[in-house]
């Protein structure tokens, strides 16, 4: 892996004014039951390489799993001469951020027990237990789940003398349940995801999670009602309370979007640089992305361009603090980038992308808000959800919904659809508890698509006084 | 190894069944924005894909390590071993087979002249997009004895052209050869657009007819066609489920999953079990005829295959929404008064099992009044059930386009499209 590394290296170093090389060795297992039943399984092998250079100021980037040395040279090649066509339709030569060398780098995520040791015999005997799981008495529509576990060895150098190693194993469970009862139907679609051995699928409880959640739609569909109408508070659970930290804030606060660099595909931002230092959430908000939290799904320690990673703080009380930069956005506003820059595989560009996405703990209890509550919905959980390319207007529809009476929590409900702009949303939280919980996602951008996984969390928050005049 | 010697081996450690492919592929891609080149990239790469089954289980790999081949198939093999049968497991394709000629190639260009072009037509505006422009050789043996090759090649550029923050339009064109691509209008149409876009208001809610454009359909028939994948029928991911033979659009509605179009980019001469693709009709009528089949599921369902192996699920080619007989000044004419949509993003159902779902616009939209396209809005939803959209359509362009882009990862061809009686939300604040 190092070798062929440095020999694209130097290739490169020949040609270009920057070249870094990433190689990948990848292994991935998939097992996956189908309405209880064994489904295809299998395996992916991937051994691959890419090269990034800057020409002239253009960006070149080729791969290919083909390691012989007399092809990685025409690889380079392709990447330099690409570059070399494209700078003369460039109007601002690219110009990467400085940043410290961290040369002989190594780290690994340690595990207790590899899931690449288990046998598929194991890991479709515990689909088969977290089916058995469900409660006999649900009517399913259908369901499908997969138990997804891959080791990613990485060698990345640049030609300013970083040199990065790592291995990291990724572990996931999909679930997709679609419960009939009264004569309507309602679906969850559950992850669980950590960079982690099998330890993780221990400590999931998964029987138990996915048994709780769909006696939570049963309960819903059988006992709900519609919601009501109007002004009102509205307490997100954790679990929306982090969809909404991602796509509302983590999104439209990575700078390359702001640049404009995603505009015909995952879109631009409403943020713009002279926003920086403003208010867009009450002073209670304070909302952070960080890779470094142990185990989690989104979890490294250096990005994809060598930048060591460290925690952002994306709002600090309510005021925008800083943005996700990778070298070329922080390179041409004259900041250090913040380690921002991924890719989901050897053969994509790193591009800016979130990590561990979450509002902070705050004071209060969940209780103690339900408590303080005299009319309003608790949405705990989501299915359809979606957002502009901007990531103005956001719309979450419950999956899990009570209506809150005089502080109390009174009876379930029935599709509750929260439409608001992210503006509103944040300018609204008027309490944040202290039950941060974090849920495994993978957030696709890119061009082509990258999904990448990550964490999306916090606590339970309140925003004060929403519309929530009827929508489907 | 080629894909022959490594089904013999597979047999040779006891596999029952058998397919092996090998995709090798060049794809060049110059992505741009603020016009100017951000990226220039190529890939190389060569991926076998190999399906096994023995003794009713079935393994699916992808191996992209050159030098482990010998050893992947030894632990696939070891794999199987410890799995449990999939008892809906019905074999792979035999016979006969005859393929159609293999097609020419021709997207020799040079991608910059292609970006210095869309930079020329944007002049004051922004331009933002992507180029593709690939090539790619398939190799195919099973263990029935099928053995095919093909090659193809694409051209295609996505381009989205800003007049302001909040004023764009998109467009795309797509082709297998350079005589089909035209990326000029593309960028003309884009342009266009977004000046009509300059200047929106507030969309209201309410329930609206709308007229929604090739690119915007693409979106929709994007999610519709993985609807019809007996696969996800029967994991409960799709309103079409025991639906067959029923009315599930308005009559005016035919879609066809046609794998041998000369000009689509999900052509082939054969799926990924190696039988010759066709042109299935999946709704005929406004009537569902078929889900779209493996050998194994079609099986299952009592059915001949539609050649739309996926060995795991089976997916579509390019999909086709046969035209009407409006032109677009008909339909606006039609229309009267509602909404013209020219592209949307985000498609998330609330439940495939009955298609509550939510889409939500982006360009240019525009409120039409007296049959005339008269302001641009902005920042509204579409909030409703897939299932009761396709009963509402009610005339059809008569002017089919060719759409592939990061929003329709399926390509498809289609027109443009009046729905009544459509949901439309937006924020409350």
């Amino acid at each position: 892996m190092e070798d062929i590394c440095s020999y694209a290296l130097g290739i490169g170093q020949e040609r270009s004014n920057y070249v870094e090389v990433k190689a990948e060795r990848s292994f991935s297992n998939e097992i996956v039951l189908k309405n209880g039943k064994p489904e295809t399984s299998g395996f992916d092998i991937s051994y691959g390489l890419s090269v990034r250079v800057v020409v002239d100021g253009a960006l070149g980037f080729s791969s290919t799993n083909n390691l012989e040395r007399e092809n990685v040279r025409a690889v380079v090649e392709d990447a330099c001469s690409m570059a070399k066509a494209a700078s003369r339709l460039i109007k601002r030569p690219i110009s990467f951020s400085e940043e410290e060398r961290h040369s002989n780098v190594s780290y690994r995520v340690k595990e207790r027990e590899s899931a690449i040791d288990i046998s598929p015999e194991d890991k479709l005997g515990l689909l088969k237990e977290i089916n058995g799981s469900i409660p006999g008495d649900v009517r399913l529509a259908g369901n499908l789940m997969n138990l997804n576990d891959d080791v990613t060895e990485k060698h990345y150098i640049n030609s300013e003398g970083s040199s990065i190693h790592s291995l990291i194993p990724k572990i996931s469970f999909f679930g997709f349940f679609n419960v009939i009862e009264n004569g309507d139907s309602a679906q969850a679609m559950l992850e669980k995801g950590a960079s982690k051995g099998w330890e993780a699928v221990e400590e999931w409880g998964l029987g138990d999670y996915v048994s709780e959640e769909i006696s939570v739609l049963k309960n819903v569909l059988g006992k709900g009602k519609n919601p009501p109408k109007g002004s009102m508070d509205v307490l997100c659970g954790p679990e929306v309370t982090g969809i909404a930290s991602h796509e509302s804030c983590g999104h439209p606060y990575e700078a390359d979007r702001i640049l404009g660099r995603e505009a015909a595909q995952a879109g631009e931002s409403f943020v713009s640089l002279d926003m920086m230092g403003t208010r867009i959430g009450s002073d209670i908000v304070t909302l952070v992305d960080d890779p470094t939290i142990e185990n989690s799904y989104g979890y490294y320690l250096y990005d994809d361009e060598g930048v060591k990673a460290k925690k952002r703080h994306l709002i600090r009380e309510g005021i925008i603090n800083e943005l996700l930069h990778n070298r070329e956005t922080a390179g041409q506003l004259g900041l250090k980038s913040n380690g921002s820059a991924r890719c989901n595989s050897y053969d994509r560009e790193p591009i800016i992308r979130m990590a561990n996405t979450f509002v902070e703990a705050g004071d209060w209890k969940k209780d103690e808000i339900i408590e303080d509550t005299k009319r309003g919905v608790l949405i705990n959980s989501f299915t359809e959800w979606n957002i502009d390319d901007r990531r103005y207007n956001q719309k979450y529809v419950s999956r899990e919904a009570y209506l809150i009476e005089e502080g109390e929590i009174r009876y379930p409900l029935k599709k509750v659809s929260l439409e608001l702009t992210t503006p509103k949303f944040w300018s609204s939280v008027d309490a944040v508890a202290d039950d941060v919980r974090f849920f495994a996602g993978n957030c696709g951008k890119g061009e082509p698509m990258q999904g990448i996984p990550v964490f999306m969390g916090g606590p339970t928050i309140r925003l004060h006084d929403i519309d929530m005049g009827g929508s489907l | 190894m080629n894909c022959g010697d490594v089904v013999q081996k597979c047999l040779d450690l006891g596999a029952d069944d058998v397919v092996c492919s090998n995709v090798i592929s060049r794809r060049k891609q110059i992505r741009f924005a603020n016009n100017e080149i951000t990226a220039s990239k190529v890939w190389d790469s060569s991926t076998m894909r190999i399906f096994v089954a023995k003794d009713k289980k079935v393994v699916a790999n992808s191996i992209r390590d050159i030098n482990e081949m010998e050893s992947a198939i030894e632990r696939m093999m070891k794999y199987i071993n410890v799995l449990e049968p999939k008892e809906e497991y019905y074999g792979i394709a035999s016979g006969k087979y005859s393929y159609s000629e293999l097609q020419e190639e021709g997207t020799t260009v040079q991608e910059e002249d292609v970006i210095e072009s869309v930079f020329s037509i944007a002049d004051q505006y922004r331009a933002a997009g992507v180029l593709y422009n690939h090539k790619s050789e398939t190799e195919i043996a099973t263990s029935t004895g099928l053995n095919s090759y093909d090659k193809g090649s694409a051209i295609e550029i996505s381009v989205r052209m800003f007049a302001d923050k909040q004023a764009s339009g998109h467009s795309v064109s797509c082709a297998r050869n350079l005589k089909d691509f035209k990326p000029d209008a593309a960028c003309n149409e884009a342009r266009e657009i977004a000046t009509m876009a300059l200047g929106p208001s507030a969309g209201k809610e309410g329930r609206y007819d709308i007229l929604l454009s090739p690119l915007c359909m693409g979106n929709l028939i994007d999610h519709i066609a993985f609807q019809t994948s007996a696969f996800y029928v029967d994991s409960g991911l799709s309103f079409f489920k025991d639906k067959i033979g029923e009315n599930v659009a308005s009559d005016i509605v035919h879609l066809y999953d046609d794998g041998t179009r000369k000009d689509g980019l999900g052509s082939s001469r054969f799926d990924d079990e190696g039988v010759p693709t066709k042109n299935t009709p999946i709704i005929e009528g406004g009537i569902l005829r078929t889900y779209l089949h493996n050998t194994s599921t079609a099986k299952k369902h009592g059915v001949e295959t539609t050649a739309n192996a996926g060995l795991v699920a089976p997916e579509p080619t390019n999909v086709v929404l046969r035209e009407g007989d409006r032109s677009f000044e008909e339909l606006l004419e039609e229309l009267d008064n509602g909404l013209y949509i020219t592209n949307n993003w985000y498609t998330r159902f609330q439940n495939y099992s009955n298609g509550d779902f939510s889409t939500i616009p982006r360009d240019g939209i525009f409120l039409v009044e007296g049959g005339e396209i008269r302001s641009p809005i902005k920042e509204i939803r579409i909030s409703d059930n897939m299932q009761r959209l396709l009963m509402n359509i009610t005339a059809l362009g008569n002017e089919s386009r060719h759409i592939h882009w990061w929003e329709a990862e399926t390509p498809c061809f289609t027109p443009h499209v009046l729905m009544r009686d459509v949901n439309i939300t937006r924020s409350r604040g």
